[in-house]
């Protein structure tokens, strides 16, 4: 177990570097001229000289890597200019928000689609299987920016019952800041939940099928102990989805962000593309692209431990 | 191998007896199936899989069940053991011990499945959950019907490992399917089903699947359960030569009923359904050197069934009254009917 375990860890690798010197590569070949912002209008061409040496930008693109590399190995994003902070530190309290935000989304989302999912499943054909088919498409179909600004008309403008957007303070007590995610995370764990959902439920489907199930019920086990059986067995796909979802969440999302006035990683990058300042939006870009292939590893790991067949596959 | 009529099988000659009649003459049978039919919904209107099919089983004898695919013999199995989809309509009585499988509740048929009736399925290798390993596969079938420790539940299953002969039973208790051979798999599906010493066995074609040495020492198993007090067994196969092995009457069934009953012998030596005899041609047999003779056709459709017999379309001794009406069964001896216009009744009956 140990052994597969590391080797899926050691194959990550290799795809944190890819993915390290394709979002490098991106920025540094794209057009566009990060000095143009930097620069005063009346600058000469000896300023620009300077400031590019000053920034290190005249030096060839494998050195300009290497040194990028290295440095956010230690922890060091480099500098923005404009928000006259180190991105390291602008990270650091984005991603905080977006976990935070994320995490609940996704016991949220998560909980209510798989719950859903596995009930639509058993009871296939049924009002039950009906509703959450339906409400599925529904949520998938629905944008959730809609679906926020909604909640903000009838729960904030409309009946005063939620803050219309922010986030909340620990000093305000705990009930403050529950407030203040009640609505991102509705309208940002709708698409998780009805993804979920289906998924859970086609998977549900498919293995109550399964020669197996006729075998538990031949020893006369009760429903819900096929039922156990059938979950294990079914688990593969949804954890595959799970980690997908969770990634996307941790992302963080624009438009939910945006319109509840959240200070997350979703918010950063959009400001941060507006403003081409280049080293946050690499910084963020990497960030999230990490979190991706970690909880990519995460999900292999789980799956080997709840299918022993993958530690026979390696 | 010597067969031996029974006398009770005399009461299953009057067309539908009554469960009082039984008792009057002979022990009671562990099981009697009564006129069992099944239906599944289809585009094309019902289909019958299980055609009013009643049959008799004396305690500790083995039934064979001959017949091609499609016949019907696994969806009987099924149908028995209460494991057919809600859609399918059945009707019937399947009287095990005395009380009416079809008739009681889901839960009680449950409580039922595993310890009075249980049942090997053909594939072992896709029978067994692949994701729970042997051991508690085997505790949780065992601890099902008898409330014991998880600690006692563990050495009753060794004992059934041991029962069902896997080679060093400890550590194949331990091990997942997918780290099985197929022979090996089947012997603990067999054992769980072996976990209550029921008194009826369900063998949907155990052999089957498996290569063909591995096949003759599963065959070899069952042959000594066979000997196990009390268990009988029905073993549904569409090899004539496994029927003949292990059973002591045989079965042949077509387009979901049951067209000729016998003992091994009376059927293997006279065989008197066309579609029997067409079975016995089909099988190849020693130092035979031509092809054996196929039985032309192809199985009817059973959702739109002929009115006259189901064999006639590809019956090569057909008459103009086979197509017209059902053939009632025709006895040629106390424990030997078939369903042919064409047989002659013994006098005896």
């Amino acid at each position: 177990m140990a052994t597969i375990i590391g080797r899926r860890v050691a194959m990550a690798i290799p795809t944190l570097f890819g993915v390290s010197i394709l979002i490098w590569l991106l920025l540094s070949i794209l057009p566009g001229d990060p000095l143009a912002f930097l620069l005063p209008q009346d600058a000469t061409p000896a300023d620009r000289e300077q400031l590019s040496a000053d920034l290190g930008l005249d030096r060839p693109l494998v050195v300009r890597y290497v040194s990028w590399v290295g440095d956010v190995m230690t922890g060091d994003f480099g500098y923005s200019p404009f928000r006259r902070r180190d991105v390291s530190e602008l990270i650091a309290t984005a991603w905080t928000n977006t976990a935070i935000l994320a995490g609940v989304s996704a016991v949220f989302g998560l909980t209510i689609g798989v719950a859903a999912g596995t009930l639509a499943g058993v009871y296939r054909g049924s009002l039950i299987d009906r509703a959450v088919t339906g409400l599925a498409i529904v949520g998938l179909s629905v944008p959730s920016f809609w679906i926020g600004i909604l909640l903000l008309i009838l729960f904030s403008a409309q009946w005063g019952l939620l803050p219309a957007g922010g986030i909340g303070s620990l000093e305000d007590g705990y009930l403050d800041y529950a407030k203040h995610l009640v609505m991102p995370v509705i309208a940002g764990s709708l698409i998780t939940i009805a993804i979920t959902a289906r998924v859970t439920r086609a998977s549900i489907v498919e293995t109550y099928q399964l020669e197996f199930v006729d075998l538990l019920r031949a020893k006369g086990l009760r429903e819900y102990q096929v039922l156990l059986h059938v979950s294990k067995n079914a688990m593969s796909p949804v954890l595959t989805t799970a980690g997908l979802q969770i990634g996307y969440l941790l992302g963080g999302s624009v438009l939910i962000e945006t319109i509840f006035s959240w200070p997350g990683l979703g918010q950063l990058v959009f400001n941060a593309i507006s403003a081409r300042d280049l080293l946050v939006v690499q910084a963020t870009t990497l960030v999230i692209a990490v979190t991706f292939v970690l909880l990519n590893l995460a999900v292999d790991i789980l799956q080997i431990a709840f299918d022993p067949r993958q530690k026979a596959a390696g | 191998m010597a067969v031996t009529a029974v006398p009770e099988r005399t009461a299953r000659q009057q067309p539908r007896p009554s469960v009082g009649s039984v008792a009057s003459s002979a022990p009671a049978p562990l099981l009697q199936v009564e006129g069992l039919k099944t239906q599944f919904p289809t585009r094309g209107g019902w289909l019958t899989a299980v055609n009013e099919v009643s049959f008799e089983l004396a305690p500790g004898t083995v039934l064979g069940v001959l017949g091609e695919s499609g016949s019907g013999k696994s969806a009987m199995l099924r149908t028995i053991l209460g494991l057919q989809p809600k859609s399918a309509r059945i009707s019937g009585e399947v009287i095990l011990e005395g009380r009416d499988l079809i008739a009681m509740s889901a839960r009680e048929r449950a409580a039922m499945r595993g310890s009075s009736v249980s049942m090997v399925f053909q594939d072992p290798m896709t029978a067994l959950d692949p994701v729970f390993s042997v051991e508690q596969q085997l505790v949780e079938t065992i601890r099902r019907h008898h409330p014991m420790s998880g600690e006692e539940a563990r050495g009753r299953a060794l004992e059934l490992l041991h029962l069902v002969q896997i080679p060093s039973p400890e550590r194949r208790l331990k091990a997942y399917p997918y780290e099985l051979s197929g022979g090996m798999r089947q012997r603990i599906v067999i054992a769980m089903a072996l976990v209550s010493n029921p008194t009826l066995l369900l063998a949907d074609e155990p052999t089957t699947a498996l290569d063909v040495t591995v096949q003759a020492r599963v065959l070899d198993l069952f042959h000594e359960l066979k000997g196990r007090e009390g268990m009988s067994i029905i073993f549904v196969t569409h090899d004539l030569s496994v029927a003949a092995e292990i059973a002591d009457e045989i079965a042949v069934m077509y387009a979901g009923r049951i067209v000729e009953q016998g003992s091994v012998e009376e059927l293997v030596r006279s065989p008197q359904h066309p579609y029997t005899r067409g079975l016995l041609e089909a099988n190849v047999r020693p130092g035979q050197a031509d092809r054996p003779e196929a039985i032309r056709g192809a199985p009817p459709n059973l959702a739109n069934l002929p009115p006259g017999c189901s064999f006639a379309p590809r019956c090569d001794l057909v008459e103009d009254a086979c197509w017209s009406a059902l053939p009632e069964p025709v006895h040629v001896s106390a424990s030997h009917f078939a369903r042919c216009r064409l047989v002659t009744a013994s006098e005896s009956n």
